[in-house]
């Protein structure tokens, strides 16, 4: 077997493979058989007829293109090892330039390469956004709309902050043909006038419910609005629309005071202060991931920006089929398929690809192929108690599929792709930790190293179900 | 007219037959049914240029199976005469040895 490798810059290797005759002579024979038990040959029972027989029946052409299929499907992965060519992807035998001696032309999808820039020199300050009173005093405002009661009013017309309740329909002043003027049919509307922080003044266009103040019960109005050219609705840009609103009754709200009843009614807390606490920890807590996955975020596509990445477009496609594939199972939920989703958004499916779904793979490629590097580069593994880590994912995962179902044993397949799936999560969290370590030029010494990782340890266990990314033990 | 051409119709290619040419040196044909031994003899020594050493014939006889879609249908496969040549050890006869 002769070999000849050639880099080609579209990150593929072209292997030029020689084959000794004789050996291939064996193939043909292999591939004979094959073919004389797979067709019907006249005087013979299946697998029987003899080479020249075969050889008269077929042709020399077919037995030979079988019998490089053979030879391809045994020896493929010993031509890349003497090649020593790492494969990213399937390869594809490109041309079969001579049979005699049998010559063959692989184009071999390279392994990616990624060089990671100086990502230790990547600095990113770890700020995680402070909750501050306002926003507290905010979500207790909501808390305390949510509980205000009511109250009929009956001697004035409505004010700013009343309740009103309506019905309202819109017609189109000028219909065009084979359009249903009825835009908004009649229904009935409850809304607070001036809107409140529960419930944005924005529908059917925004500041609607100005109009409504001064009214009584009973009274009836109608106005007219042109609808701007950025409304969402496109079938209202730029339309004018009659709205009829008749007021049916008008409340008044009256906020409940903010005090320890408030508390106790808003769910179970003995006081105030613990609905307080309670409000600013889960604001913490969602702000903290929304940093972080931003943060992560901003990192990644520093260290993806000055690594040099190379793979060969089978990766990409693969990668396309992929996201594809998984937008369908977004859509089958909403009961859609891709073309009709498609049709919605105004596309078709080759600009949707390239627009859309292209960068998307490229970005997600970059991403795993620098975080796959940079865990070689740091040394990362998985120690013991990632390992526990790794198991309760993975079977808290397999619980949740199997919800509503019987248990029975799920089948090995699943089990290692959970499994696989699990472990990689955790690793990429720990590659994600040692980048935020770096970049807050946190990097220490390996004795260091493991006595927080330690501690890490010890904080995981008391508190599983938390975040890794909020625990701060490598910053300590 | 008929010609010592005519005695022999076709070489017969069966594993059986493969398996007879290659260990036993007999090679088979089919036969014009009226043919006899020596006009086979004559015929193969002529057309081949090999030595006979003995003929055996024999009449396959015509059979009838049915139809496998419709079994009402029968189908008949014609009779014929068969013809086992043995040949001298030096010699063979090449359209039975693959492509020539």
């Amino acid at each position: 077997m002769k070999i000849q490798t050639e880099i080609l810059p579209d990150h593929h290797a072209r292997l030029t493979v020689e084959v000794e005759p004789e050996v291939f002579e064996g193939y043909q024979r292999r591939a004979a058989r094959k073919i004389s038990r797979e067709t019907k040959i006249p005087g013979f029972r299946p697998g029987k007829a003899p080479f020249d027989v075969i050889v008269r029946i077929v042709g020399l052409k077919t037995i030979a293109e079988e019998a490089l299929e053979l030879w391809v499907d045994d020896n493929y992965p010993k031509v890349l090892d003497e090649a020593k060519v790492e494969a990213g992807a399937p390869g594809k035998v490109a041309d079969i330039p001579s049979f005699d001696p049998l010559t063959i032309v692989f184009l071999v999808p390279l392994e990616p390469t990624v060089k990671l820039g100086d990502y230790q020199a990547i600095r990113s300050e770890y700020q995680p956004p402070v909750v501050t009173e306002e926003q507290v005093q905010e979500v207790l405002h909501r808390i305390q709309f949510n509980m205000a009661t009511a109250e009929p009013v009956e001697n004035r017309p409505a004010e700013t902050g009343d309740l009103v309740y309506y019905e309202l329909s819109g017609t189109l002043t000028q219909p065009g043909e084979s359009e249903d003027p009825d835009v908004y049919p009649r229904r009935n509307v409850q809304s607070i006038i001036g809107g409140s922080s529960m419930d944005a003044d924005d529908w059917p266009y925004e500041g609607f419910s100005a109009n409504l103040a001064g009214l009584s019960p009973d009274d009836e109005k109608s106005i007219l609005h042109t609808f701007s050219q950025e409304e969402q609705d496109e079938a209202l840009r730029g339309r004018e629309v009659e709205f009829k609103i008749k007021v049916s009754s008008i409340k008044s709200l009256s906020l409940p005071e903010v005090n320890d009843e408030l508390a106790q009614s808003a769910g179970n807390f003995d006081n105030l202060e613990a609905l307080l606490a309670d409000i600013r920890s889960r604001l913490e807590k969602s702000s903290a991931e929304q940093y972080d996955s931003e943060y992560y975020d901003g990192l990644l596509d520093r260290l993806v920006e000055e690594a040099e990445i190379e793979y060969p477009d089978e990766i990409l496609d693969e990668e396309i089929e992929h996201l594809l594939e998984h937008l369908k199972g977004d859509l089958a939920q909403q009961n859609m398929d891709l073309e009709t989703y498609l049709k919605l958004i105004n596309t078709d499916m080759n600009t949707f690809i390239e627009n859309e779904v292209k960068p998307a793979a490229r970005n997600r490629i970059s991403r795993t192929l620098v975080m796959e590097e940079l865990g070689r580069q740091e040394k990362i593994n998985l120690s013991d108690t990632d390992m526990d880590a790794v198991a309760n994912e993975a079977s808290y995962e397999l619980y949740m599929m199997n919800q509503g179902a019987p248990a029975r044993r799920p089948d090995q397949e699943t089990m290692q792709a959970v499994t696989i799936s699990a472990m990689t999560r955790v690793r990429n969290r720990r590659i994600l930790e040692r980048l935020k370590a770096i970049a807050n030029n946190e990097v220490m010494d390996e004795a260091e190293e493991l006595s927080t990782e330690a501690a890490a340890e010890v904080e995981e266990e008391t508190a599983p179900s938390s975040e890794p990314q909020n625990d701060d033990s490598s910053s300590s | 007219m008929t010609t010592i051409y005519d005695v022999l119709r076709r070489p017969l290619v069966t594993e059986k037959t493969n398996y007879q040419s290659n260990r036993l040196h007999q090679y088979v044909f089919e036969v014009a049914p009226n043919a006899t031994r020596t006009e086979v003899k004559d015929a193969v020594e002529l057309i081949f240029k090999v030595t006979v050493l003995r003929v055996n014939m024999i009449h396959v006889p015509a059979k009838r199976a049915r139809k496998a879609r419709s079994r009402r249908v029968t189908v008949r496969t014609p009779g014929y005469k068969k013809a086992i040549v043995t040949l001298a050890p030096e010699d063979r006869i090449p359209i039975f040895e693959g492509v020539e």
